[in-house]
């Protein structure tokens, strides 16, 4: 039988057996209180043994002596004195729902991170001579050939070699939506197969591969403790002292004093007072319940392919007030692409014949995702009077008619009318004095960029800042789509630090964060007071460098961070108020005579109870709105 | 050396006596001990002692918590 089941067993016999014994018609004091003895050994034997164990080990303020002390008490001033002897095992009754409450809560708390483990396969099918083995996955060196078939995990980070199959980052990433990749695609450890048949080139051993550091990351998580964790610890360790040297003094003074005095004083009674104070002297319900809550929080986010390196960067997270994003990788991906094109007048293949004709001179970053579209041949000699304008665009002229290739502001400037008005990011191409197509772009801006700001808005951060080495001019149009009033521009990575260092400087009590796809951003990482790496968990130098990683490239993923710290912030004062507040409102009501021992137990377990309940909420990240 | 230990130990507020206690142990650089996830963090100069300095870290351990326990 397992400890947590013992206990169990033995909290429901001597619950029953007290229940019994209180009802059964016993009217002479001394023969009840020997009924009681029984449940109270059932349910108490291994605390009265481990406070012996303690006194000799010299460990006096121990949290089963103190136990001890108070239910023997009780039992002595029960034949003594008058009826206490139900709230012998009482107390230890409560005391051991409670511990075993604890145990419920460590194992819980460790299944939500097995099932993270659960991540890590035991093995890897790798391709040998032809023939295909079992291995473990830390024995497979770079650039083997790994079969995964539907239904397993892959063990190492790769590239596929040959096949195609449909694969699930739920488990790393939190991403939902199944991913289908073919040859040539690179694929994550961690992924499950949901069908098809691949052949992946290992890039990377086991331990360096995502699944092994996640793990590794999580694990350590825990030894980087909150401030909020260590003040706890701290008050903890003034906390029992304090209560039981009042214990002690609520005992024996009016006693002193009675007998200094000459007063009759009910010495029993304030010795009762005494003993009641030492059942709530133990500080358990914040020592478990403030870890725990980072715990869950860690947990929680790590579900959602979140990983934060310790309590201590949760504590500052909920404090963010700014946020610094490095543009490239976070809120743009750093490609443009063309979108489509459109065009009139014209056929398909003379349209493409222009644009790369015209494109094939510049170095625009538009130009050079139309030329790595179009790769066509072309007579250069063609094009003559070739000229290109900043803010506009490109004039040529090709076989004696002349070309614009430009923005709005070139065609209206040439006096070319235009049919379309598109409000997306377009280049357009106009043929003498007449509109013949335009191209449209992939926009660069990701996706959710937008929406992650406002919700960052929303979760109290007050300042944005882009920062990018993109010139000024690339970097104001990205700025203007996302809203953004303060950016800066044409930045080497070391002048990002610098201005970080800067608006830390300015920023007071708030924190600041620094988000940047990791790569070549370390200095800032560490800087910043959050350092959050997105996309890059199989860099060494992200993931040594931030205080969060973010798995995949979802950038919604930093206000949840932030979201869910604060909720798992505001658990946390929640739990240490409330006990606080309850501890000394029983220590008052007992010190007046108001609380029996049953009371302070029943409010010491009551409380550390719904404490653990509250912490696992931290647990929880429900969906609303976009986070 | 910094390693990561799987450890029993019954109570949380056992868990920070004990951590103090190992804190005190020759040859420890930094410990940390979570009781929720029943796990010890050292950071101790000798590796080749590792073996001498977790027999005393269980002994300390075990006169704060009788049942404590390296894993």
């Amino acid at each position: 039988m397992k400890k947590h089941q013992k206990i169990l067993l033995r909290i429901i016999i001597s619950t029953i057996l007290i229940v019994v014994i209180s009802f059964l018609p016993i009217k002479n004091n001394t023969f009840l209180g020997l009924a009681y003895i029984l449940p109270y050994l059932i349910i108490g034997y291994d605390v009265l043994i481990k406070a012996v164990k303690g006194i000799v080990n010299g460990q006096i303020l121990d949290e089963n002596f103190l136990m001890a002390i108070a239910s023997v008490g009780a039992l002595v001033l029960g034949f003594i004195w008058k009826d206490h002897f139900l709230e012998a095992p009482l107390v230890l009754l409560f005391y051991q729902v409670g511990e075993y409450f604890q145990g419920v809560a460590v194992r819980k708390s460790q299944k939500n991170i097995s099932s993270l483990m659960e991540l890590s396969p035991d093995y890897a099918y790798v391709e040998k001579d032809g023939e295909i083995i079992k291995v473990s996955p830390e024995e497979v060196p770079i650039g083997s050939i790994m079969v995964v078939r539907t239904g397993e995990k892959l063990a190492i980070d790769g590239v596929v070699e040959s096949g195609s199959a449909c694969l699930s980052t739920l488990a790393m990433t939190g991403e939902s939506e199944p991913v289908d990749v073919k040859e040539g695609d690179s694929v994550i450890s961690g992924s499950v197969n949901q069908g098809g048949l691949i052949k992946v080139k290992t890039t990377k051993l086991y331990n360096d591969s995502t699944v092994a550091k996640v793990l590794a990351l999580i694990e350590r998580a825990l030894s980087r403790k909150a401030k909020t964790e260590k003040f706890i610890s701290k008050f903890a360790r003034f906390y029992t002292p304090i209560v039981c040297s009042l214990a002690l003094l609520i005992a024996l003074i009016p006693t002193l004093i009675g007998l200094i005095f000459s007063v009759s004083v009910n010495g029993l009674d304030w010795l009762y007072r005494g003993l009641s104070f030492l059942v709530i002297s133990c500080p358990c319900a914040l020592v478990i319940s403030v870890p725990l809550t980072f715990f869950s929080c860690i947990g929680g986010l790590s579900k959602r392919g979140v990983l934060v390196k310790g309590s201590s960067h949760i504590e500052n997270l909920a404090k963010i007030k700014t946020v610094v994003f490095d543009k490239t990788g976070t809120l743009t991906d750093g490609k443009i692409k063309v979108k489509d094109i459109y065009f009139e007048k014209v056929s398909e293949s003379e349209f493409i014949e222009y644009l790369v004709l015209l494109e094939s001179g510049s170095l625009h970053p538009l130009a050079k995702s139309v030329c790595e579209k179009y790769k066509i041949p072309v007579d250069f000699t063609r094009i003559k009077e070739y000229n290109e304008e900043g803010g506009y665009g490109i004039t040529a002229i090709i076989d004696n008619d002349t070309f614009y290739l430009g923005n709005l502001h070139l065609m209206q400037r040439a006096g070319i009318k235009m049919p379309v008005s598109l409000s997306e990011k377009a280049v357009y191409l106009g043929k003498n004095k007449q509109f013949i197509g335009y191209i449209t772009f992939l926009d660069s801006v990701k996706e959710n960029a937008k929406s992650s700001l406002e919700e960052l808005g929303k979760q109290g951060v007050s300042r944005l800042v882009m920062l990018t080495g993109d010139n000024e001019n690339k970097a104001k149009i990205v700025a203007e789509e996302l809203g953004l009033r303060e950016f800066y521009a044409s930045l080497l990575p070391d002048q990002k630090q610098e201005i970080l260092s800067k608006i830390m400087l300015n920023e007071g009590n708030g924190k600041v964060a620094f988000v940047g796809d990791g790569i070549n951003d370390a200095p800032s990482l560490m800087t910043a007071d959050v350092g959050i790496s997105m996309g890059a968990v199989g860099s060494d130098v992200a993931i040594e460098s931030s205080s969060v990683v973010i798995i995949d490239d979802d950038i919604l993923k930093v206000p949840l961070a932030v979201k869910s710290a604060k909720k798992c912030m505001r658990i946390v004062m929640q739990n240490v108020i409330f006990s606080i507040a309850i501890k000394v409102a029983v220590l008052i009501l007992s010190a007046l005579g108001f609380a029996n021992m049953f009371l302070a137990i029943f409010a010491d377990v009551g409380v550390m109870i719904l404490a653990i309940l509250n912490s696992f909420r931290a647990l929880i990240n429900k969906k609303r709105g976009k986070i | 050396m910094e390693k990561t230990y799987k450890i029993q130990v019954d109570c949380p507020h056992c868990a920070e006596k004990i951590e103090r206690a190992i804190e005190k142990q020759a040859g420890v650089e930094s410990v940390s001990i979570s009781f929720v996830s029943q796990k010890m963090f050292l950071e101790f100069k000798d590796a080749e002692k590792e073996s001498e300095l977790l027999s005393s870290i269980e002994k300390v351990g075990k006169k704060v918590d009788g049942d404590f326990r390296v894993l």
